[in-house]
């Protein structure tokens, strides 16, 4: 049974035993339905991805730790961006010398940030001239299909603005073509989660009205569809109405629930109804609808994997905001300010702000409020207990970005941290150089910054190695989640290439075994 | 050397409607089929910065006519905004928690239903049914009767009568059966089992019901050449949520309950009337809004290179850049429903929308008030949308004005030249400074010289954008560069297409002409408008219609008879079913 721990400084939510008490199904069928799919699932301590994604690069002398290699201490953040995350040296991968996505400039000559989005987690070519969406599924796809309860697509989650569907916005495809833009208001994902919420003060009897009433919706809905099933239509259609059938089932006594899925815990988390409301709505960006909205979303992917609705997560802000809360007053975008103009365009004079900070310095201050919200959120999963662990070491959140820097457009020498050790996986404590290269820590305050020789932004700000294909650390994150290849094995290939050249296909399957605890 | 660089991302160009697509799948989408639309929407896309583009362009031929129709899907799910809208004419109720219904659905999505989306369906079904039955002033678009008794003869014909408006069909005997059924049992699924409350409940599931949620397209058999008539009712749906983006209202439905939208007369008859409705503006404001692809939130305007800097920029205030948005929806309105004109007014036009600080930045002198735009005559000078500050301001650099942001929307967006994207190396194209090149042309021209640059500069994008170097960065006219003082030249030669003779022009208002008289220009605004209007790209089969509708705008056919036709086609009134 679930426990909530009041301790003074840290509340703790204690999740034992999610494969889940047996307790009367109270609520939808729809989400009960993967219950039972699940049950062939193990239970016990699923590994859960999340991707935590950030636009337009940062500024990497600051970011990146200061040694290349090696034990990752307390030395090696002092001083960077990344020194809140000190506390948590011991549960921190910093995987060096990968690319933000496969190749580039080769196979295709497209916008950085539109490849960035489309290619990122699909390693897959996208639409040159129309959408630009990619033409193959996105790996948080891949790993939900594989081990999600019942299948269920990946949850894929915003702040107020980055909803769109325009390439800028989306880099979760569900299938070819197909984008699976992101839900950036925290009430409809709250929304479905109270349908699952126990009391966790008693058992809802099996003869509760809603119970009754979702199975004659249930009735009603099927044969809706199985009515449909009945009429010629072509073979997408039909798998329309199949995969909606798939989501409908009835509940006639006790299902799977897991044990932690209780509306005490979501309580204990900070999840109510109020409190969701709160942060919830509104189509303009505040300190309410981004920053409140972002740890509310943060908190609900938590409860969503004590309630083991999803197993594969995306968490990723809008690239084109102008940051105005928590004590950031910022007069221009984020994309603006990363080309150091204060603007769109590319090259021209430097930009300062109206108190005379300069682009790399307000950009700075972005690249730390995204290090915060990091931190939020593995503070979050680290604060419930899963039996003998801790919620977090049972994740792998990865944090990856866009492209590197943002005036040089440049997409080597990625910035990337992955928390969590997927249940011993991966390596923790640790600073991994996979290039045979060294990379180094990037020139960004090259332009516009402290180390620049003219008050003009250029292309300086890149780095110089750091090419190894990203592919192979979804095949490392899609194995540790306990994907399988079509033969049963370890998956050993994601995308299209890893090469510049297209028709060579995977050329260097496999993990990244460097990574590998 | 400066080390401003040029970069330009097309994408934002080419994002819509260029010459030849290939139709991918169901609906010209590689995917599902149950979208929103051809066109990606959100925010967010603003174009990069200024500069060299169409490095590496092949401009590529409009699809051939072939006859046939397209595969579409039988199952569109609706969109948000048309959730919304139809919750609206359906119920009368616009809002849930002080925010669209919508606002709680996931994003429009062209996938499966999946399980987030099914809940959220669900969720805000249950709220809607619950604020409707709460609602004197709502249940009444709900229950046309009154529940006396246990309710069970009120809610059997609130089954036939509100299912038919929901589902925008009348419901079959199998539909009617299941929801008999709820209601039957109605009250052992409820608390207190109420006549009330299964109301409440009959509500949820109609709005949960596929019927509902998708626009379906399900009777009828196929001919010999694989087609299947449309019904009356499917052919209702797909003229209103066409023209009015919601639901067919009662007249549309009386028309399609007696079998009179047959024949393609019947149904001009309501495309007609639809086009009268206030809804219409609002849908045919979107079409063009999708033909323009201009984006509000272009960084560009608010450059700090701009903001009160530099003689380029006097006068321009970001605070005006609504106004110039709004200025050029209401010139496509007035021309499209007022003065219902055609392709051609909306580049001839002389008509202008101004308000205080506008009508600066065009140096019109007069009193216009405050913010509230104001109709005027901007002269032979100032023909249509493209010499207005939206586009002339929106298309310029950050510190200059752009021939080449220009001449590449004029040629890609207007004219409907394809052009491939550029080599992203393009970016390190310098701009280049001497003395000799004394007028951002003469740059310009230099900077595009070079090999994979010069064919698509040189022929399709800068001509165009040379013309328009009539006017400054923010819009206002100049015969001289404000830098050096030499004088500008505005004459080039337009290429309308491949293997086409050059059209010399001296002026912007002479481009205007050349290009509301070509075909192309026409051909390209015709299928832009098919593919909003038919929520997909335009396919081969489509490239008849778009002949035929071009070639008819070029003697003076209008937009709103244009849109009317477009429910009379082949492709509207029958479809096919993709092969397995």
């Amino acid at each position: 049974m679930t426990t909530v721990n009041k301790r003074a400084h840290n509340r703790r939510i204690f999740l034992k035993g999610l494969g889940g008490a047996l307790v009367a199904a109270p609520f939808l069928p729809s989400v009960h339905e993967r219950w039972a799919k699940a049950q062939g699932v193990p239970a016990n301590k699923p590994i859960r991805s999340v991707i935590y994604f950030t636009h337009n690069g940062c500024i990497t002398d600051y970011w990146f730790p200061t040694k290349e290699s090696g034990p990752l201490d307390a030395e090696a953040l002092a001083g960077t961006t990344l020194e809140p995350l000190t506390p948590y040296v011991n549960k921190l991968c910093f995987p060096r010398g990968l690319k933000a996505y496969n190749s580039y400039g080769e196979i295709q000559t497209v916008d950085p940030h539109d490849q960035a989005m489309g290619s990122k987690l699909t390693c897959a070519t996208i639409d040159p001239d129309g959408s630009r969406y990619a033409t193959s599924h996105s790996i948080d796809h891949e790993i939900a299909k594989q081990i999600n309860p019942g299948g269920a697509a990946p949850l894929v989650l915003s702040v107020s603005g980055g909803s769109g569907t325009n390439i800028k916005d989306v880099m979760s495809f569900s299938a070819p073509g197909v984008a699976y833009p992101a839900i950036s208001n925290p009430q409809t994902v709250y929304n479905n989660l109270t349908n699952l919420l126990g009391s966790g003060s008693g058992e809802p009897t099996p003869d509760d009205y809603r119970l009754k009433r979702g199975k004659g919706i249930a009735d009603l809905i099927r044969g809706d569809l199985e009515a449909l099933q009945r009429i010629d239509m072509s073979k997408r259609d039909r798998q329309r109405v199949q995969d909606w059938l798939d989501l409908i089932t009835d509940v006639t006594g006790p299902v799977q629930v897991a044990a932690g899925c209780t509306a005490d815990n979501a309580t204990a988390l900070g999840v109510t109804s109020d409190a969701v409301k709160a942060v919830s709505g509104g189509g303009f960006q505040s300190s309410g609808t981004v920053s409140g909205s972002a740890d509310m979303m943060f908190k609900l992917m938590a409860l969503t994997m004590m309630c083991d609705q999803n197993r594969s997560f995306i968490f990723t802000y809008p690239g084109y905001f102008t940051f105005n809360w928590d004590g950031i007053v910022h007069e221009k975008d984020h994309h603006g300010l990363s080309h150091r103009v204060g603007s769109a365009a590319v090259g021209g004079p430097c930009y300062t702000d109206s108190s005379g900070r300069s682009s790399v310095e307000l950009l700075h201050e972005i690249d730390a409020w995204f290090v915060g919200k990091y931190l939020k959120l593995i503070e979050t999963l680290d604060s419930i207990d899963e039996g003998d662990s801790k919620l977090l070491d049972n994740c792998l959140v990865t944090w990856t970005q866009e492209i590197s820097d943002g005036a040089a457009h440049n997409t080597n020498n990625q910035p990337m941290i992955i928390a969590g050790s997927g249940g011993g996986y991966i390596k923790q404590g640790v600073i991994v150089q996979l290039d045979s290269r060294a990379a180094d820590r990037g020139k960004s305050t090259y332009e516009c910054g402290p180390n620049d020789t003219d008050e003009d932004a250029g292309f300086s700000s890149g780095s110089n190695t750091g090419n190894v294909p990203i592919n192979k650390l979804w095949v490392t994150i899609a194995n540790a989640t306990g994907c399988k290849a079509p033969d049963g094995g370890p998956m050993t290939h994601w995308g299209q290439f890893d090469s510049r050249n297209l028709d060579a296909g995977i050329t260097n399957p496999g993990e990244l075994d460097a990574l590998r605890a | 050397m400066l080390k401003t660089r040029s970069f330009i991302a097309l994408s934002l160009l080419l994002a819509a409607c260029s010459g030849a697509q290939d139709p991918g799948g169901e609906d010209g989408n590689s995917g599902d089929g149950s979208g929103s639309g051809a066109a990606p929407s959100g925010t967010g896309a603003q174009g990069n910065g200024s500069g060299t583009g169409g490095s590496t362009g092949h401009p590529g031929d409009p699809p051939a006519c072939e006859s046939g129709v397209a595969a579409t899907s039988q199952l569109r799910r609706l969109t948000n905004a048309q959730y919304d809208k139809t919750v609206a004419k359906l119920l009368g109720l616009t809002e849930l928690s002080g925010a669209p219904p919508s606002s709680l659905l996931v994003p429009d999505n062209t996938g499966s239903m999946n399980g987030l989306m099914w809940s959220s369906y669900q969720t805000v079904a249950e709220q809607i049914a619950r604020e409707v039955m709460a609602d004197p002033n709502l249940r009444k678009n709900f229950l046309k009767c009154e529940l006396t008794g246990d309710g069970a003869a009120c809610l059997s014909s609130t089954i036939d009568e509100f299912g038919r408006r929901a589902f925008r069909r009348p419901l079959s005997p199998e539909d009617k059966a299941r929801f008999q059924k709820l209601v039957d049992e109605g009250a052992a699924m409820t608390p207190n089992g109420t006549p009330e409350e299964v109301a409440e409940l009959l509500l949820y599931g109609l709005l949960i019901s596929s019927g509902f949620l998708e626009r379906q397209e399900l009777t009828g058999t196929k001919d010999s050449s694989g087609r299947v008539a449309l019904s009356g009712h499917e052919i209702a749906s797909r003229l209103s949520y066409m023209l009015t983006g919601t639901m067919p209202d009662e007249l549309l439905s009386q028309a399609a309950d007696s079998d009179e939208l047959k024949t393609p007369d019947q149904i001009l008859e309501h495309a007609t009337r639809l086009l009268e409705m206030p809804e219409a503006r609002e849908v045919v404001a979107r079409y063009h809004r999708e033909y323009l692809g201009y984006i509000p939130g272009n960084s560009r305007w608010d450059s700090p290179a701009r903001v009160g800097k530099g003689p380029d920029f006097k006068g321009f205030k970001k605070e005006l850049v609504p106004a110039m948005m709004a200025e050029t929806e209401k010139l496509f309105d007035k021309v499209t429903f007022d003065q219902e004109g055609s392709f051609k007014d909306l580049l001839l036009t002389q008509v202008g929308f101004v308000n205080a600080g506008t009508a600066a930045l065009y140096g019109i002198s007069g009193d216009f008030g405050g913010d509230e735009l104001r109709e005027v005559d901007l002269g032979p000078e100032r023909p249509g949308f493209l010499t207005r500050l939206a586009f002339l301001a929106g298309f310029s650099d950050f510190d200059r004005a752009s021939p080449i942001l220009r001449g590449a929307f004029i040629s890609q967006r207007v004219i409907g030249v394809h052009i491939d994207s550029p080599d992203p190396n393009a970016i390190n194209t310098p701009l280049p400074t001497s003395a000799d090149l004394d007028t951002n042309r003469k740059q310009v021209d230099a900077q595009t010289s070079g090999g994979p640059c010069l064919e698509c500069h040189h022929t399709y994008i800068n001509p165009p954008g040379f013309v328009m170097e009539a006017f400054d960065t923010v819009g206002a006219p100049q015969t001289t560069e404000k830098r050096t003082g030499a004088p500008i030249d505005t004459k080039a030669e337009i290429t309308l297409a491949v293997g086409a003779e050059p059209v010399p022009v001296n002026s912007p208002a002479e481009l205007m002409e050349v290009i509301a008289t070509s075909k192309e220009a026409n051909r390209f605004y015709a299928q832009s408008i098919l593919s909003s209007a038919y929520e997909r790209l335009p396919n081969e089969f489509d490239a008849c219609v778009v002949d035929d509708l071009g070639t008819k705008l070029l003697t003076g056919y209008s937009i709103k008879n244009l849109l009317a036709d477009l429910a009379r086609t082949e492709a509207f009134r029958t479809r096919t079913i993709e092969e397995n």
